[in-house]
């Protein structure tokens, strides 16, 4: 997808009316600087976006395991997101100003935060089409194994799903970066540094909360047992050793 | 003899051709210059749209249900209206974000209006395709080709609806196409599992609906591979 990078003189007119959203959406980056420089409402606006997105989609694909676990993954989406904002905020605050970009830990955290507003949103608009396609597919049962073509219809589509909503999400973060630092370099350089933060500290969070979807031969739970005992990626090693058969 | 000289053919720049007024009516206004329904700012529009959108549908459902005459006949006419209906519903906060992230500056009721002219534009082309539809429902037996032409036909009247759309887009300040083609994509796969999760659409069946889930992929496998082994 190609995401248009506004013209500075575009945005600012038509946007203060139209609130926050809208702003953030397009990209609109003079309008979304301004916003970071007052106080405490872009704040509020973005974690409540988060809260609402992400928590709307987590309900849509915990649908499909149980109405239990769609309200445990209504509650587990936007924390891994807010969890990994607020983890990394002390890191990402230190980690602009050293690549060139001087904005203070709570403008840091307004970006983090915008960046996952827009993922969220993108993911909530979603979410009425993913219940509707877990209401549609056959549901999770003990055949779950042998006959899981709706397993993996689902898992795909998630997948793309996510991935798209972090691109749009990063990309209008790029935008903003860009703006704030008058330059592409300087704001390609953070944006990488704060992905690979986020990205570390998203997985294992991600990890710990687990399941969304919730395996039909497991019972639906907020946690599994011994959360903390393992992680994504010694999870994906293994994973990896058992297709090569070295486990 | 004296031969006249035929007379001139007008030409659209020849300054006494006649010039084709402007439509007034809802429905030269949504094929001539559908931008003008949504530049004018009416209220009415989006209604008397979707008005026509249940219509056409609706007529084209009993078209689609001429195919096969079992106890629940009436059924698919409102299938397909209300299926078209839900989709549409389903994937409105998906082109609200989408149109957005192209740059388009849109409200709520903007949303309402394209989705109403996708809704009326397309219903409008399903009903112009109808009588074709109906004579070939009525020249075949095999579900698999009748049904791959409804899809078909389908996809002629989405891609003018989504044009629609599209168009709409590009006047709400829209300037990438990229966001909105992935939410076309995203819509015509929502009808597609629509139709699968509302079947039986074309076949005689005791059932008014599903017994079992499938997913449009698993369910069009089936049907057209049960075509193939009765030829």
């Amino acid at each position: 997808m190609n995401f248009p990078v506004p013209a500075p003189s575009q945005p600012a007119a038509s946007s203060d009316s139209s609130g926050f959203l809208g702003p953030l959406l397009r990209g609109e980056t003079a309008v979304l600087a301004r916003w970071m420089s007052k106080p405490a409402r872009p704040w509020h606006s973005s974690v409540l976006l988060v809260i609402l997105g992400a928590g709307l989609y987590g309900a849509a694909i915990g649908l499909w395991r149980s109405p239990l676990q769609a309200v445990y993954s209504a509650l587990k989406l936007p924390l891994i997101l807010l969890l990994t904002a607020t983890g990394n905020a002390f890191l990402n605050a230190v980690l602009a100003p050293l690549l060139g970009l001087p904005i203070t830990l709570r403008q840091s955290l307004r970006c983090v935060l915008a960046g996952f507003a827009i993922s969220a949103v993108f993911l909530g608009s979603l979410a009425p089409i993913v219940a509707f396609e877990t209401w549609s597919l056959p549901a999770l049962g003990d055949n779950f194994g042998s006959n899981n073509h709706g397993f993996y219809i689902l898992q795909t589509t998630q997948v793309a799903a996510i991935a798209i909503a972090g691109f749009a999400g990063n990309a209008r973060l790029f935008q903003l970066l860009c703006h704030l630092a008058g330059n592409r370099h300087t704001a390609l350089r953070v944006l990488v540094a704060w992905l690979l933060g986020n990205f570390l500290l998203g997985t294992q969070v991600g990890w710990i909360l687990r399941p969304y979807f919730g395996a039909p031969t497991l019972p639906v739970e907020f946690l599994r047992p011994h959360p903390l005992q393992s992680n994504f990626f010694e999870a994906i090693g293994a994973a990896i050793r058992h297709l090569l058969g070295l486990a | 003899m004296n031969p006249q000289p035929p007379p001139p053919i007008p030409s659209p720049t020849h300054p006494d051709a006649p010039v084709a007024p402007e439509p007034n009516t809802l429905l030269g206004r949504l094929l001539r210059s559908p931008h003008s329904l949504l530049a004018s700012g009416d209220d009415s529009v989006a209604p008397r749209l979707f008005g026509l959108g249940l219509g056409g549908s609706l007529i084209y459902g009993i078209v689609l249900a001429s195919f096969a005459t079992g106890p629940h006949w009436w059924a698919p006419p409102l299938k397909v209206m209300l299926g078209l209906l839900v989709s549409l519903l389903l994937c409105a906060p998906s082109l609200f974000v989408f149109a957005s992230l192209s740059g388009a500056h849109l409200r709520g009721r903007d949303v309402v209006a394209l989705l109403a002219g996708l809704h009326g534009l397309a219903s409008l082309l399903l009903l112009s395709l109808a009588p074709v539809a109906w004579v070939f429902s009525q020249s075949t037996s095999s579900a698999g080709f009748i049904g791959t032409l409804h899809w078909l036909f389908w996809l002629v009247a989405a891609g003018f609806g989504l044009r629609f759309v599209g168009r709409g887009l590009r006047q709400l300040g829209a300037n990438s196409t990229g966001a909105f083609g992935v939410w076309a994509i995203l819509f015509l796969l929502v009808c597609f599992q629509m139709a699968t999760s509302v079947r039986p659409l074309l076949a005689d069946s005791d059932a008014l609906l599903p017994s079992e889930k499938k997913s449009f992929l698993t369910h069009w496998n089936e049907v057209l591979g049960e075509a193939e082994r009765r030829k």
